[in-house]
């Protein structure tokens, strides 16, 4: 299955950009690419010249992917502007993310692992506007990020690893079911 | 009370934008609403280090942190607060810290929708009482403002009154909210706290005892301001100083250093404050301008008495005053005083600090020896009294009379001494008459006679000032006739041995081109001595209206397009281009351009403004100065200085701009005869404001400035110029070697003889014909010119100016207004002229019709007058220089005109304004109509005003000779060439030009400063 993985925040240093750089390796039966969003501008619905090139490109990733896998980052008990600029773009011209089987996964470095962004980022997801597939089923929080990698940018905790498991093949199965449908209409 | 009322969008248009605007217009009462928008702002980036945030995000932290209040209004996308606003907020509670935090908030939002933005609403609020923001935040009240096409009016009125109602419900409890938190103080924290604190106490120093009243009392009062950054680097007090000049904020006391400066002012400030700490420096100080005036910042390392850092204080004031003082010779005087109880040496030693003028002080420096030994055969006691005078001791005030009228004049007189001479009131010319104001009461003073030099340029003020210390004289029962016959007064102190003194550039005149030529100079970091004749700077431009003219259309498309403008440039498209002198044609094609353009686009947005272009200055420039003399000679602009004119009028504008000159960006004028509203009209007082800063600015960079020094000659050998000859009025010569000079001396216009011997455009000069220029510009630089075999350009030519006081050749005087308001009546009251003419046009007319005619205005055409006040006005009327009646019929008979006739006159004049045309002489640009009384009239006669030739230069400013060969080491500015007005000059160009050239002179003359020494054949 072609997965894009979109990194919820612009720094350099995010620990949701280390957990689905992790993902693309560990779950090396799909086929996972990490997109960054450090390139793509404000939303801005009076932007001159139209939706901005890295806008077209990401979009274009989307739609030739089966899913997605969104990472993100949480800031004031909601997901960073960055991530929610990409979303707004999205959502304006181009929609690639409607009907699309999205996964909502989060890395923060406190102990909560990101989980107001992530039902945030949910309801976002769900508005008629974006329309996705956002998955229901497990939440994966990864708390404290800043330890939880190892040099290798390797999970430490085994039964993290396994929980990550159990919830990306779920939501490949559910991944699967959804992309069967959208065929099948 | 201040609320910041954040737009939620970076979008153009957005009904959250107009539901603030309306918020801030309903609740002006209530409280003052900042609409502050967030487009600006780049998108939030934790990676970047504090140092390198960008000034905007500084700024929207600033007002947000200051703001006793905050209202976000926050539009829906995808069921979510926009991103942009995400982002603002980031900015505000991250690095380098939250500034949110137990900030009172509001949230309000307008949707298209009925939805009304609920659910980010619910967003942001979650968002505010996160613990990352620990915002305040209102809560209960809702406004969700639905249907946003609906609800609003076109002009951003709310029509739902169940939805303004819940809006005036809601800010009022916000008003509450933040009522409820300021109100308690730190003592109620404290005393909830059970922590005592202090009400009533002194502290007790050494030396002393202070209430805490007295103690921050001292700190408000005292005319300097102090800030304190406390040991641990954190923003602990600042003075209560009314009008400080760094403007403080409570909030932003017990911030760190990091936080209260802006990011790019950090590195300078953490440097002084480490060397405070690690003890390389104790002090540390930057002199500069700020807010317009010299300003002095001084910071000192706060220490313990054990020499421990206790922090840094910002010692700052202005250092205006001071000067002042020093420049008026007031620590002169605290010397003199002093050394009549002090033993002799210590007098020697004070009279060397004695507040000598700018051309003693440096000459001082120059020699100290010399002057030092001067200065001890010098008496430092006050000259006796060289006949047997006895006054009735006392303070007697008495009138002066002055060039603008009377001032009074308050004279101290003991038993057999003149005591003090202090001016009241500032009735004078700025920069021309205050110069007496200060040398003639320290002269009379010192020397004990009424046997005084009158200050060049200000001989009436001076002579007002001698007779008014006389009639104190005679009612204290003295014999003012026996003062006036005492030795005249010789500076005791004064230079008199001839001398040589070498520099780089010497620049002959001290009025706005030597100026703003030796500030360049001093820009360039070459040394220049400024030489001038009288003993004030300013020449003619301390006379100007102020206006300076450059094409700045970016500004002036700002303003609205008076009626009859677009005639005017109508005129443009009309005229053949084949009446254009071939240099111009092209730049003619292109204007034409620029004006079909212009009118379609008014055309199509319905919106007349203010249109200029660098092509209509130039254009205009040019045709305003083709002229025929009465010879049959045709002159017109030379391109190459027109050209170079227009091309950097702006440029220069705004040079001017940076050293100082405060300019009053919220009018654009138009002085008579400019035939374009592009005037930049400085804020201070007419040209006074420009020399007043280009002096200060030369003083500050240690230019030097040699006062009372005329030039006699060039210093000219092997085709080189190579410095002046100076003589002063006391005998002595001062030789000055220079690579290069630079003569920026004005024209003639005060020199009669020299005026009726070159002019072939006026039939004939009257001898006691008026004029408007300073009694020093005589065309001396003209002499100096010919003198070096130097060519010279439409000399004949010789501009009136039309509207000047018929006695005294003064320009503001009466009610000098823009010509759009002028309406000129001639001895038998009727109108005689287009009164939007040029100057010429005017002056030959006004001639035509006996020479006297009168401006009419009306009350309000009075509120447009330039360079004037009431009690001018007042005292004018007074004095018979100008008639003021509350009818036409009582005015006519006044200026002794049929009434009938000035009616109307009045009337015909009126009706043209409405109509926006004048069938009978074709003024076209009207503002003002004269209808509300009292009614004024005006007294005016054409004075000479400027003198349209001179040397010839070429572009670079290098004065060429009679064959048009560059003449090494010599340039020339402003007045004293010709080709660049030719025979005619716009109103508005002078300065245009004489801060463009001056420069020009300057940068073209240090180019060259090299070359003219090892070769001077470089220069072909």
């Amino acid at each position: 299955m072609k997965i894009t993985a979109i990194v919820g925040s612009n720094s350099k240093h995010s620990s949701n950009r280390k957990l689905l750089k992790f993902m693309a390796r560990h779950f090396d039966d799909q086929d996972i690419t990490v997109a960054d969003i450090d390139q793509i501008p404000m939303f801005n619905e009076n932007y001159p010249g139209g939706d901005p090139q890295p806008v077209i490109d990401l979009a274009n990733q989307i739609k030739a992917s089966d899913a997605v896998i969104i990472s993100c980052a949480e800031h004031a008990h909601t997901v960073a502007s960055s991530l929610k600029s990409v979303i707004e773009w999205l959502s304006y011209n181009l929609h690639p993310l409607a009907n699309q089987p999205v996964m909502i996964v989060s890395v923060s470095s406190k102990p909560q692992g990101g989980s107001r962004a992530q039902m945030a980022l949910r309801g976002i997801l769900n508005s008629p506007g974006v329309n996705a597939e956002a998955w229901q089923g497990n939440e994966f929080m990864l708390g404290n990020g800043n330890t939880a990698f190892d040099d290798n940018g390797d999970l430490k905790d085994e039964g993290t690893v396994k929980f990550l498991e159990s919830c990306f093949s779920d939501f490949i199965t559910f991944a699967g079911h959804k992309n069967a449908s959208k065929e099948e209409a | 009370m201040k609320i910041a009322a954040i737009v939620g969008t970076n979008a153009d248009f957005s009904y959250n934008r107009l539901l603030l605007k309306y918020m801030k217009k309903h609740f002006k009462q209530l409280a003052d609403i900042d609409v502050l928008e967030i487009a600006q702002l780049p998108a939030f980036d934790q990676d970047q280090p504090y140092e390198e945030q960008s000034m905007e995000v500084w700024k929207f932290k600033q007002t947000v942190k200051n703001a006793d209040g905050v209202i976000f209004s926050c539009p829906e996308y995808d069921h979510a607060i926009p991103a942009a606003l995400i982002s603002a907020i980031e900015w505000l509670f991250y690095n380098p810290k939250n500034i949110l935090e137990e900030k009172p908030t509001m949230v309000v939002g307008v949707s298209y929708g009925t939805q009304a933005t609920s659910r980010a609403q619910e967003q942001v609020r979650a968002i505010l009482a996160s613990p990352d923001c620990n915002a305040a935040v209102l809560s209960g009240h809702e406004v969700l403002v639905g249907k946003a096409a609906n609800n609003f009016t076109k002009d951003g009125n709310i029509t739902d009154a169940a939805a303004v109602k819940n809006l005036e419900e809601s800010f009022t409890s916000f008003i509450q909210l933040i009522d409820a938190l300021e109100s308690r103080t730190k003592e109620d924290d404290l005393v909830t706290l059970k922590q005592p604190f202090v009400n009533e106490a002194y502290i007790n120093f050494p030396t002393g005892r202070l209430t805490f009243k007295e103690a921050q009392q001292i700190f408000s009062t005292i005319p300097f301001e102090i800030d304190l950054i406390d040991r641990t680097d954190h923003f602990a007090w600042y003075s209560d100083k009314p009008n400080r000049e760094h403007v403080r904020h409570v909030n932003e006391i017990g911030e760190t250093v990091d936080e209260c400066h802006p990011p790019k002012a950090l590195p300078a400030v953490k440097a002084i404050i480490n060397s405070f700490k690690d003890g390389s420096k104790d002090m540390v100080e930057r002199p500069l301008i700020m807010h317009g005036h010299r300003t002095l910042i001084q910071y000192y390392a706060l220490r313990d008495v054990d020499g421990s850092y206790l922090g840094t204080i910002e010692f700052t004031g202005s250092v205006e005053h001071i000067i002042g003082l020093f420049e008026n010779g007031a620590f002169a005087d605290v010397t003199s005083g002093a050394s009549k109880h002090e033993a002799a040496d210590t007098t020697t030693a004070a009279s060397e600090e004695t507040g000598a003028p700018v051309d003693d002080a440096a000459d001082g420096a120059a020699d100290a020896t010399t002057s030092a030994s001067k200065t001890e055969e010098a008496s430092p006691i006050a000259v006796p009294a060289q006949d047997d005078q006895h006054f009735k001791a006392g303070k007697y005030t008495v009138q002066a009379k002055g060039h603008n009228g009377d001032f009074p004049l308050d004279v101290t007189l003991s038993d057999d001494r003149i005591e003090a001479v202090e001016v009241k009131g500032d009735t004078e010319t700025k920069g021309i008459g205050d110069t007496a104001y200060v040398k003639l009461p320290a002269e009379i003073v010192a020397g004990q006679t009424l046997n005084v030099d009158v200050v060049t340029g200000a001989s009436d003020t001076s002579h007002g000032i001698i007779n008014g210390v006389a009639e104190a004289v005679k009612q204290a029962g003295g014999n003012p006739d026996a003062l006036k016959a005492r030795a005249k007064y010789v500076n005791p102190n004064a230079d008199t041995e001839d001398k040589t003194i070498e520099t780089d550039v010497a620049v002959i005149g001290g009025g706005g081109a030597g100026l703003s030529a030796a500030a360049t100079i001093l820009d360039q970091g070459k040394k220049v001595i400024l030489l001038e004749k009288t003993a004030a700077l300013g020449g003619n431009t301390v006379r100007a209206g102020g206006p300076m003219n450059a094409a700045d259309p970016q500004w002036q498309n700002k303003f609205d397009a008076l009626p009859g403008e677009d005639k005017s440039l109508q005129a443009f498209l009309d005229m053949d281009v084949n009446d254009i002198d071939a240099d111009y044609q092209a730049d003619f094609k292109t204007l034409q351009q620029q004006i079909t353009d212009y009118l379609a686009d008014t055309k199509k947005s319905g919106h007349e403004y203010l249109f200029d272009s660098v092509e209509l200055h130039r254009i205009q420039t040019y045709l305003g100065g083709v002229r025929t003399d009465l010879k049959g000679n045709r002159i017109f602009g030379k391109y190459p200085l027109v050209k170079k004119l227009t091309d950097n009028a702006l440029a220069s504008q705004k040079w001017l701009d940076k050293i100082g000159v405060d300019f009053d960006y919220s009018q654009v004028t138009m002085p008579v005869g400019a035939l374009w509203r592009r005037g930049h009209k400085p804020v201070k007082e007419a040209g006074f404001g420009y020399i007043s800063a280009l002096g200060d600015y030369i003083k500050a960079h240690n230019g030097q400035i040699m006062l009372e020094s005329p030039v006699t000659e060039l210093i000219h050998e092997n085709g080189q110029v190579k410095g002046v000859i100076v003589k002063k009025a006391n005998g002595q010569t001062i030789t000055i070697h220079a690579q290069a000079v630079i003569l920026a001396s004005g024209g003639f216009g005060a020199n009669t003889k020299m005026v009726q011997k070159y002019n072939t455009y006026w039939s004939t000069i009257d001898d006691n014909i008026a004029t408007t220029n300073s009694p020093a510009i005589t065309g001396d630089g003209i002499r100096l010119g010919e003198s070096v075999n130097a060519g010279e350009f439409g000399m004949g030519f010789i501009q009136m100016m039309p509207v000047s006081d018929p006695d005294t050749g003064e320009l503001f005087s009466g009610i000098q207004c823009p010509p759009a308001n002028f309406v000129m009546v001639n001895n038998k009251g009727k109108r005689f002229v287009n009164e939007f003419a040029e100057r010429d046009v005017l002056a030959q007319a006004a001639f035509d019709n006996g020479g006297l005619f009168y401006l009419i205005a009306d009350n309000e055409i009075k509120k447009t007058a330039y360079n004037t006040s009431k009690e001018k006005l007042e005292q004018q009327v007074k004095e018979g220089r100008l008639f003021k009646a509350d009818t036409l019929d009582d005015l006519a008979k006044q200026i002794n005109v049929d009434p009938d006739t000035l009616k109307d006159t009045v009337t015909k004049y009126n009706s043209y304004v409405d109509a926006g045309k004048d069938p009978e002489f074709g003024k076209n640009v009207f503002d003002l109509k004269v209808e509300h009384a009292p009614f004024y009239a005006t007294p005016r006669r054409p004075a000479i005003h400027h003198t349209m030739g001179g040397l010839t230069i070429d572009p670079d400013a290098h004065v060429l000779d009679k064959d048009g060969v560059k003449i090494n080491g010599l340039y020339a500015a402003g007045e004293v060439a010709g080709g660049l007005h030719a025979g005619n000059r716009l109103g508005g160009n002078s300065l245009a030009d004489i801060f463009t050239f001056g420069p020009i002179a300057a940068k073209t003359a240090i180019g060259e400063l090299v070359d003219t020494v090892s070769s001077a054949s470089k220069n072909d």
